[in-house]
């Protein structure tokens, strides 16, 4: 009894009409998660990882119930015989394809670096250090952004080193790792004086904040930079070019959690707040590198091409058969 | 006005006459009209080829990176595929529902903006050409299995005269023609999804971001899957087959217009 209860239900699991409702819930959940502000937490919740389990074993009892029709398809047919495993691939395929992207997103090493160029920073417990050797925004006449390009040195612990170049759609590699130019923005070098003492000097960059080492209750948070500031006819500050015409950065000083003061700050003018001095200066360009190792990219591509081969086996190299038809 | 400008303006008013003339055809049963509908969106196809490629002499790259390059790029991939399959299938009055879309899809590609901006470095890729044109062969292949399902769904009116009887053919020749361009298109669209994601590799690291247009073509390609599974399976035929046809033609619309205006991510490009 219990035994036909179970095959009842592997029956109903590599039935058709199992996989469509499969298919279906997974429409909804990719509709849900389109409207989702952070798709990729979403898509990475234990929920959609278990519809993609049971998609994945749904697809694996799939092909094994499908395989021996396959073979005997491909017996039976006088021409074009390879066509008969078209469906058989195409399901293998997309199968490798959720095993190597899961695989992927599971075992791949995923690390962030950014800096000013001439700075040198580990890459989280890799062993391997980053130095950034220059970074370049190309600007063309109209100040569109022409390309982003990082000359980069990755060195590791035995002294070894490797130098080259990072832009958009052009990654470095390095030590079996990827480099890609992800993204830039702002920084500014901040000096803090206390009656005019120096207490410390920080390169900060747009978002972050700088401390003063006497007293980490007072911190000055760099809101925003203006390479070209300037004020429409509305009053409110903009940058009429990226270049450094005019460079202001806007701060917000807070001493324990308030707002004690809000300004922009021109570079090398000191601006005062109660005993503390600021000086913002040496407005410099930096740049972020995303890090990347993915030991499952062969597996990922191996996939994607079953897969298309079975698409184009089930569709445009059906085989053909004698008197006697397909199963 | 350049070569540009005029020759899209001719294409537009060429649709617009060869819509208008299997709509009259279709209307009033004027075989003649139709025989003229399918010069104009001959004389169409070829006047915006002419524009595609001066767009592409004035941008100095592929015209299909914005909105207005991609809508143009659209419509001219589903003219193709109608071409192709009134030739192959030798079905001209095909052209009473594909040829609206067609019209419908150059209007909103009139309403985009057509100032030329320089590529962002993201998209300055060879990956670009292969991805977009696999995109238009897919998207103009769905365009015709919609079109084909559309005669389908109104079949049933269309047959009791012996005029349509004469012009369009059986349900089961419509239903074939519906699948075999929805065959075509998903396995375009499969190719535009892996090259896309190859794309992605080389840009961003990683193949997928679930960015909107990424979620939405994988939405638009379950659901061809699902119509291909149920059709290859488990006999689907006739009007459902024809609803799913055209339910899929609605998903491949939202993921271009939709996703680009109500949903912003990764593909929307300024």
């Amino acid at each position: 009894m219990e035994q036909r209860t179970g095959n009842k239900f592997i029956r109903f699991f590599v039935s058709m009409k199992f996989s469509m409702l499969l298919l279906a819930v997974i429409i909804g959940v990719c509709i849900a998660g389109s409207l989702v502000s952070s798709p990729k937490s979403y898509f990475g919740s234990w929920w959609v990882r278990a519809i993609a389990a049971v998609l994945c074993v749904n697809l694996i009892l799939c092909s094994v119930q499908r395989l021996p029709v396959s073979i005997a398809n491909y017996r039976r047919a006088k021409s074009k015989r390879i066509g008969a495993f078209g469906t058989w691939l195409c399901h293998l395929g997309m199968l490798l394809v959720i095993v190597s992207f899961v695989a992927g997103d599971m075992l791949s090493e995923d690390y962030t670096v950014y800096g000013i160029p001439g700075s040198i920073q580990p890459v989280a417990d890799t062993g391997l250090w980053l130095r950034i050797d220059d970074f370049d925004v190309q600007l063309r006449d109209d100040f569109t952004v022409e390309q982003y390009v990082a000359d980069l040195t990755v060195l590791d612990s035995n002294g070894q080193e490797s130098s080259g170049q990072a832009s958009v759609n052009h990654p470095m590699s390095a030590f079996g790792y990827d480099l890609f130019q992800d993204s830039t923005g702002w920084a500014n070098t901040i000096e803090i004086y206390k009656d005019g003492t120096f207490q410390s000097s920080d390169i900060v960059c747009v978002g972050e904040t700088a401390y003063p080492g006497d007293r980490p209750s007072l911190q000055v948070y760099f809101n925003k930079f203006y390479p070209d500031f300037a004020v429409d006819e509305s009053g409110s500050p903009y940058s009429s070019t990226p270049l450094l015409n005019n460079p202001r950065s806007l701060f917000t000083v807070y001493y324990n959690g308030e707002i004690k003061g809000m300004d922009y700050a021109v570079m090398e003018v000191p601006v005062r707040v109660n005993e503390y001095d600021f000086i913002f200066r040496d407005p410099t360009e930096y740049t972020l590198i995303v890090i990347r190792r993915d030991p499952t990219e062969i597996l990922v591509g191996i996939a994607a091409l079953i897969m298309l081969a079975g698409i184009f086996l089930s569709f445009y190299w059906r085989p053909v058969y004698g008197e006697e038809a397909a199963l | 006005m350049n070569l540009e400008y005029a020759a899209f303006l001719l294409t537009v008013t060429l649709y617009l006459f060869g819509a208008a003339g299997y709509f009259v055809f279709l209307a009033l049963k004027k075989e003649k009209a139709s025989v003229w509908a399918y010069r104009f969106m001959l004389a169409g196809f070829a006047v915006h080829t002419v524009c595609l490629t001066a767009r592409g002499i004035n941008a100095g790259r592929l015209p299909l990176t914005n909105q207005y390059e991609f809508a143009l790029a659209f419509a001219w991939g589903i003219v193709l595929c109608f071409l192709i399959f009134v030739k192959k299938y030798d079905f001209n009055a095909l052209g009473c529902f594909v040829a609206p879309v067609v019209f419908l899809v150059i209007g909103y590609a009139a309403m985009q903006s057509k100032d030329i901006h320089a590529l962002m470095p993201a998209l300055q890729s060879g990956w670009l050409a292969f991805h977009v044109s696999m995109a238009i062969i897919a998207y103009g292949s769905f365009g015709v299995a919609f079109g084909v399902a559309m005669v389908f769904l109104f079949q049933h009116q269309l047959q009791s005269s012996a005029f349509a009887r004469t012009h369009f053919p059986d349900e089961a020749t419509l239903d074939n023609i519906t699948y075999r361009a929805v065959s075509l298109g998903f396995l375009f669209l499969t190719l535009c999804i892996i090259t896309g994601a190859i794309w992605a590799k080389r840009a961003w690291g990683t193949y997928w971001n679930w960015d909107p247009k990424e979620t939405w073509s994988l939405i638009t390609w379950i659901i061809y899957a699902i119509y291909l599974h149920l059709r290859l399976n488990k006999g689907l035929r006739g009007r459902k087959s024809a609803i799913f046809a055209a339910l899929g033609f609605v998903a491949v619309l939202f993921t271009y217009v939709g996703v680009n205006t109500l949903l912003a991510g990764l593909h929307s490009y300024k």
